[in-house]
């Protein structure tokens, strides 16, 4: 694999992506425009023929593997580099390593390598959390980020608090989330993606529900009545879900609970819907009034996820 | 009588302790499952166990802010996607506090039973309960295998903090011991989920049921490798059915499936039964149905128990599927003593006398 030899002394961003999504795209683009140098580096072969095709861009293709050398595995994780992970005298890799990092972990050497090889001011990632990529952020230097898809999970925001110190800002397609944001103490930039014009119409909402995963059993059996549905006074009559395990589950479950959890768009879009958990995609896609949500001692961090969404009226969490 | 929690994190914990909870219950103990969250959630435990004690109900909202503030300042050094260090990190330390808060409530339980250590939830349970001075019970949960222990010492942190460990044969005694689990916490009791009887089947036609391992560790090409046992089975009157392993999340296979909830069902209606490097093939020998391992065309998958017991056979091309139905001529001679050295059947009387010892002493 060649790597790249950059000859000026202009500002060079090293973008790591494996989505293309409109705010890379507009990235790459605006970069150039503005006479950057820009090196973009991904791990799929689909996202390198779209950057292509789409932005006009070569991309460099760097395979990152699954890593199954379970040995190498014992050498860097039990315990490794974690040795230093311990909560009230508990070593935290013994409750870590086998049954949860072995699982997912990648053969990151040739990304290593190549990063090593080039000379870069800022790393621009693609803030998207289960890609392999992401495997390396930790270690790559001064970074923007481009939002993809979500900002609002604890996972995204303790790595946004853990590393504000070298995030420069973070890009993102939405003005809420500048509020969110600046609890961490890190500037925003809204990128607006022009939308297609939509005429004013007059929504009809139908009766409230709830949204359910079966992540969510506890919170649902701490917050309902099974019976009925019922959080203090309020019966909730029709439970939904986008997730088709959730649906089969569900009855088996909470077997008091006489209530089918549907796909959503079996109902009219409910004019309150109670979550457990802040999600942003379930919200834009379902599109309710209301939203209200149910997170026992704060689990989910609901608190702090819907900070800057005016959606949600209210966070119950004690 | 004493209170025995029995930690159920996903449902084959429920599926391999039932039998002596069940036990235990019926000597006069009051056992109820305990739980915690399991975000990935594939198979929720809540799903069939009836009434349970959620550990998380015993949370508090200083432990979920002092979580959030270690994982703000921690990083997690480690080859793997920053969703799962974070997300991991989170899930175990709510557990761990979790766990603290309910062993040292009110409602605490006089011993514990979890089906190994070497989990997120299990780890830090064992941990608790040995420094609160909490019998904790541990059994040995499937196949132990060499390489697990060469390259991770699995075995060695099977039992680290457990009162027990209760483990299904010698041959498990001997593996534990060399991997350097005292000797003196280890009892040999059988697999306490064996503890079944034998079904009535309904027909005379025997019935072969090739129990598949999970696909991505499977040894050859499973969809050619399945037709053409289908095939050999229709041509030669046997009733042949595919029994996917319990941890396959979609699995949709052109062939009869067998997913009956628990595997011990499954193979008490099976007649024949083709594996590959499973648990399985130990539990259908000591259950007495005849294994077969399969490994077509390909080399040896890891640690085959052929290698270790000649009369077990081996078929490695299709042209071999005739040993199906010859199978009859050579399993019996396979003896007890090499099974038994390797699983029994659980003895429950001596699981819950060690359990009972255990609880009397704290």
């Amino acid at each position: 694999m060649d790597t790249p030899y950059i000859f000026n002394n202009k500002k060079t961003y090293l973008i790591l992506t494996d989505n293309l999504t409109s705010l890379v795209a507009g990235f790459i683009d605006s970069a150039l425009v503005s006479g950057k140098n820009v090196v973009v580096v991904t791990s799929r072969k689909q996202v390198q023929e779209q950057i292509a095709n789409n932005v006009g861009f070569p991309t460099f293709l760097v395979p990152i593997p699954p890593e199954n050398d379970n040995k190498l595995f014992f050498d860097t994780n039990m315990p490794g580099n974690l040795e230093e992970l311990e909560y009230k005298s508990f070593p935290l890799w013994k409750g870590l390593s086998i049954d949860r990092l072995r699982f997912w972990q990648v053969n990151n050497g040739l990304l290593k390598e190549f990063i090593s090889k080039i000379s870069f001011d800022t790393a621009v990632i693609d803030f998207d959390l289960l890609s392999p990529l992401s495997s390396i952020w930790e270690e790559i230097g001064q970074l923007i980020i481009l939002k993809s898809q979500t900002l609002r999970t604890p996972e995204h925001f303790s790595f946004l608090v853990r590393n504000r110190e070298r995030v420069e800002y973070v890009v993102t397609d939405k003005e809420m989330d500048v509020s969110y944001l600046s609890q961490a103490d890190l500037q925003a930039k809204v990128w607006s993606v022009e939308k297609e014009f939509e005429p004013p119409i007059e929504k009809v909402y139908g009766l409230d529900a709830i949204y359910y995963d079966k992540r969510y059993i506890w919170q649902f059996n701490e917050y309902f009545d099974g019976k009925h549905l019922v959080i203090g006074n309020t019966r909730f009559p029709q439970a939904i879900s986008f997730d088709r395990p959730s649906i089969e589950l569900f009855p088996r479950c909470h077997p008091n609970a006489h209530v089918q959890v549907m796909p959503p768009n079996t109902i009219t879009t409910p004019k309150r819907l109670i979550m457990f958990a802040y999600d942003e995609e379930v919200i834009d896609r379902i599109s309710p009034k209301e939203v209200l949500i149910y997170d026992p001692y704060n689990v989910n961090r609901a608190v702090e996820m819907s900070v800057g969404d005016e959606r949600v009226v209210r966070v119950i969490n004690g | 009588m004493a209170n025995i929690a029995i930690f159920v994190g996903r449902k084959h914990h429920a599926q391999k302790l039932m039998n002596i909870g069940r036990f235990l219950a019926y000597r006069g103990h009051t056992v109820f499952p305990l739980t915690a969250n399991n975000a990935i959630n594939i198979d929720p435990p809540q799903d069939g166990i009836g009434d349970y004690v959620h550990a998380y109900h015993y949370l508090t909202q200083e432990n979920v802010s002092s979580v959030d503030s270690y994982i703000q300042e921690k990083e997690v050094r480690s080859n793997v996607p920053q969703f799962w260090k974070d997300y991991s990190l989170r899930e175990l330390m709510l557990s761990y506090l979790a766990f603290n808060n309910y062993l040292t409530s009110e409602d605490k339980p006089d011993a514990v039973l979890i089906l190994h250590e070497n989990n997120f939830w299990t780890k830090p349970l064992s941990f608790l309960c040995e420094q609160l001075g909490i019998p904790c019970f541990a059994f040995q949960e499937g196949l132990l295998r060499r390489k697990d222990q060469d390259d991770m010492k699995k075995q060695t942190f099977a039992c680290e903090y457990s009162t027990k460990l209760f483990v299904w044969g010698d041959d498990s005694k001997r593996q534990y011991v060399e991997a350097g689990v005292p000797e003196n916490k280890i009892v040999v009791t059988g697999a306490p989920h064996l503890a079944h009887n034998k079904i009535q089947k309904e027909n005379d036609r025997k019935r072969v049921v090739y129990f598949l391992p999970l696909l991505q560790h499977y040894y050859g090409k499973p969809q050619a490798d399945i037709e053409a046992i289908a095939a050999y089975c229709r041509n030669n009157g046997f009733d042949f059915a595919v029994r996917p392993h319990p941890f396959e999340n979609s699995l949709e296979i052109p062939f009869v499936t067998d997913k009956r909830e628990n595997v011990i069902d499954v193979i008490l209606d099976t007649d024949i039964a083709l594996v590959q490097h499973s648990t399985t093939a130990l539990e259908c020998l000591v259950l007495g149905t005849p294994v077969i391992e399969v490994a077509f065309g390909q080399k040896n998958f890891i640690e085959p128990l052929h290698k270790e017991q000649p009369l077990i056979p081996v078929i490695k091309s299709y042209g071999e599927l005739s040993r199906v139905g010859e199978l009859e001529n050579y399993i019996p001679k396979i003896s007890q003593d090499w099974i038994w050295d390797k699983i029994r059947i659980g003895d429950l009387d001596l699981i819950a006398n060690e359990i009972e010892a255990h609880i009397d002493q704290h």
